[in-house]
């Protein structure tokens, strides 16, 4: 007997459509009452892995696990699970209500508790003056909301959403994430979340399963992914700008950076074969010192501005408080704190153990 | 009715389109004479081999015998074939019942079927006797039903029946089963298509839902493509009021239907006037479900 009785346990799960195969070997589990996020580049096998666990795709190989039991070859209505759509997948010749209470209906819940949850989850999303329109009749945003109150009112434990916010803009995006996660939380649900958006994954997840063509690329909290990447693709996957990748050589000393004339030494050990990372907002300006760069262009994001510089014949990006007043071609001083920097092999893009030298900050 | 509007519109836009040209509603201009001009042969046919055949055969409804004008066809018409509307009517009805049923079934499994070997040969399978003229099933249904035909033989060869007891489907019944058999693939390719471009997902969001696959295919694959099968069954009761050569092989006797008596009255006797006033009565059958599918129409732009 295991201990892990509630949750979902995904194990080796795979898939293939003849010579094709979506899914491989993908392994993670879920404990009850968390948010996992399952995020990738368009492609990578999100939806395929969502809609197994959901009972819409069988497996081609592995096995499922919610609550403890074996669902691997359930159908889909015996799991316990609700799903919101990426299309929302609304009935468009019902109402409001109708869409909502449908699931209700067909497990021949009383009316009086139907309606009692109906008003209750229409509270909840707002769409309590809504019920009687079609989803025609609805924005975008509204219709999101009634795919999220026909999953939430049939109070599974499991809910499972493929890029529910994708149809919608930035402003409303980010308004439903607060929402769901606030949602999520109250009604103690587990989640599992597609999408392919980093921002979405960070700013709501307790859990990320990263995913790169059909396999898990690196999983664990956004803080673990952020902080450690394990690989070049995961580096460079979560944060905008993405991760600095400065290609390093071998030098007198230890390695310095490729194509630099004076060459500092920015690391012990091998240079060759070795790049080394860094995100924008750990690379600060110095008054002496440091590694020299030339200005070549600032990005103004309001509360900040991204700021490109060459590095040698190397583009790195850094974040600077406020507005930057750029002075084309004028000298830089760059440098990081030896814990902000990462190492990884160039041939293979995993992370390897060197120390940068701490005098580069 | 049917030439009216269609150049109404033509003719509408044409003039607001040239009016924006020219900045002047006045005096014809090329482009205004243009839309008319394209319009124009297609009217002309219209006019020439519909509008103008159908007057001539409603004037000669109300034309009697003796000469001048009168409602003495109809009473003929009544008097010798109210019994054959009726029939007419209700096999028509049932047939189209039965042909939406079938539609929906055979739809319905190509979508939510889950045997895919099964799907795939019925996708085949279901569409051919959309190749077979009318004349040809009837011949088919006639050897496949009669009293010692191949469906009678095969039920006494497996011993489900006496060979005693067999009974010819050459009458009502055969007729419905060509209908069916002839119609029910059109709509079902109708309908089919419909289903298929649905959203996927409203049919697996149901299914999560816990509905199976009967309350799917009723709930909700089948209100949405409703307007679609209300056409395809329409177009399907016209075609069968119309067709002569399937009652006329499979139950020729009486009753029969209107168009054996049509065909009957003219060439035995000769009386265009009665069997003009028959097919009268079969348009006014098919004008009333066409008037209701339009009703219907109207009725769902009202309430968006
Ligand atoms: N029914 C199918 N038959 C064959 N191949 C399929 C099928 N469904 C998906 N695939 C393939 O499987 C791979 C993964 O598809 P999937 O839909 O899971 O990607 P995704 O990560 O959800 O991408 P996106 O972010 O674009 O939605 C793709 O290469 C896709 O072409
Ligand atoms: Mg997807």
């Amino acid at each position: 007997m295991t201990v892990r009785l509630r949750g979902i346990q995904v194990e080796s799960l795979s898939k293939s459509w003849g010579n094709t195969q979506a899914v491989k070997d993908v392994t993670f589990s879920v404990e009850s009452g968390q948010f996992l996020v399952l995020l990738g580049p368009s492609g990578c096998g999100k939806s395929t892995t969502l809609r197994m666990i959901a009972g819409l795709e069988p497996v081609s190989g592995g096995s499922i696990h919610i609550g403890g039991n074996d669902v691997t070859h359930a159908p889909p209505a015996r799991r316990g699970l609700s799903m919101v759509f990426q299309s929302y997948a609304l009935f468009p010749h019902l109402n409001v209500a109708e869409n909502i209470l449908f699931g209700l209906k067909v497990r021949k819940v009383g009316r009086a508790e139907r309606d009692e949850r109906l008003k209750r989850v229409a509270d909840m999303t707002g769409l309590s003056e809504l019920l009687a329109r079609k989803p025609a009749q609805l924005s975008g945003g509204q219709r999101q909301r009634v795919a999220l109150a026909r999953a939430i009112i049939a109070e599974h434990p499991v809910c499972l959403m493929d890029e529910p916010l994708s149809n919608l803009d930035a402003k409303l995006r980010h308004e439903m994430r607060v929402e769901i996660r606030a949602l999520q939380q109250r009604l103690g649900m587990t989640v599992i979340y597609v999408t392919h958006d980093q921002v979405e994954a960070m700013s709501m997840a307790d859990k990320v399963v990263l995913m790169r063509h059909g396999r898990i690329e690196q999983q664990g909290s956004p803080e673990e992914m952020y902080a450690r990447p394990d690989t070049v693709f995961t580096a460079t996957f979560l944060g905008t700008p993405p991760m600095n990748l400065i290609e390093l050589a071998d030098g007198a000393g230890g390695a310095v950076i490729k194509g630099m004339t004076d060459a500092s030494v920015v690391a012990a050990g091998q240079g060759d074969g070795r790049l080394l990372g860094v995100r924008p907002e750990h690379v600060v300006l110095l008054d002496e010192g440091g590694l020299t760069a030339r200005a070549e262009s600032a990005d103004y994001h309001g509360a900040d501005t991204v700021v490109t510089a060459l590095l040698g014949s190397q583009r790195i990006n850094l974040r600077v408080p406020g507005r930057f007043a750029l002075e084309q071609g004028a000298e830089l001083r760059l440098g990081w704190r030896a814990e902000d920097v990462h190492f990884f092999d160039f041939e293979s893009g995993r992370r390897c153990e060197q120390d940068a030298l701490p005098r580069v900050a | 009715m049917n030439v009216t509007s269609p150049t109404d519109a033509v003719h509408g836009q044409g003039g607001s389109a040239s009016s924006r040209l020219t900045g002047s509603r006045r005096g014809f201009s090329v482009r205004s004479l243009l839309p008319l001009a394209l319009v124009a042969p297609a009217l002309a046919m219209v006019l020439l081999l519909f509008i103008y055949p159908l007057g001539y055969s409603l004037i000669s409804a109300f034309t009697l015998p003796e000469g001048g004008l009168g409602l003495g066809n109809f009473a003929k018409a009544l008097e010798l074939y109210s019994r054959d509307m009726v029939f007419t009517l209700v096999i028509v009805s049932v047939s189209t019942v039965l042909i939406g049923l079938v539609a929906i079934l055979i739809g319905g499994y190509l979508l939510l079927g889950e045997q895919r070997w099964a799907v795939r040969i019925l996708s085949v399978l279901y569409r051919w006797p959309l190749f077979i003229p009318f004349i040809v099933a009837a011949q088919c249904m006639r050897t496949f039903l009669a009293k010692n035909g191949l469906m009678n033989n095969t039920l006494t060869e497996l011993g489900l029946i006496e060979a005693i007891n067999t009974t010819s489907f050459l009458d009502w019944r055969g007729i419905i089963i060509t209908f069916v058999w002839k119609q029910a693939p059109f709509v079902t390719l109708l309908v089919a298509g419909a289903m298929a471009a649905l959203d996927r997902a409203t049919v697996e969001a149901a299914r999560g839902l816990g509905a199976g696959r009967l309350r799917v295919l009723v709930q909700i694959v089948v209100p949405q493509v409703m307007p679609t099968l209300v056409v395809g069954l329409i177009l399907s009761f016209v075609t069968m009021m119309s067709v002569l050569s399937v009652p006329m092989m499979i139950s020729g006797g009486h009753p029969t239907m209107m168009t054996v008596d049509m065909a009957f009255r003219i060439n035995a006797y000769g009386d265009y006037g009665t069997a003009n006033a028959l097919g009268f009565f079969s348009y006014l059958m098919t004008g009333a479900v066409a008037w209701i599918y339009l009703r219907r129409g109207i009725d769902k732009e009202g309430a968006k």
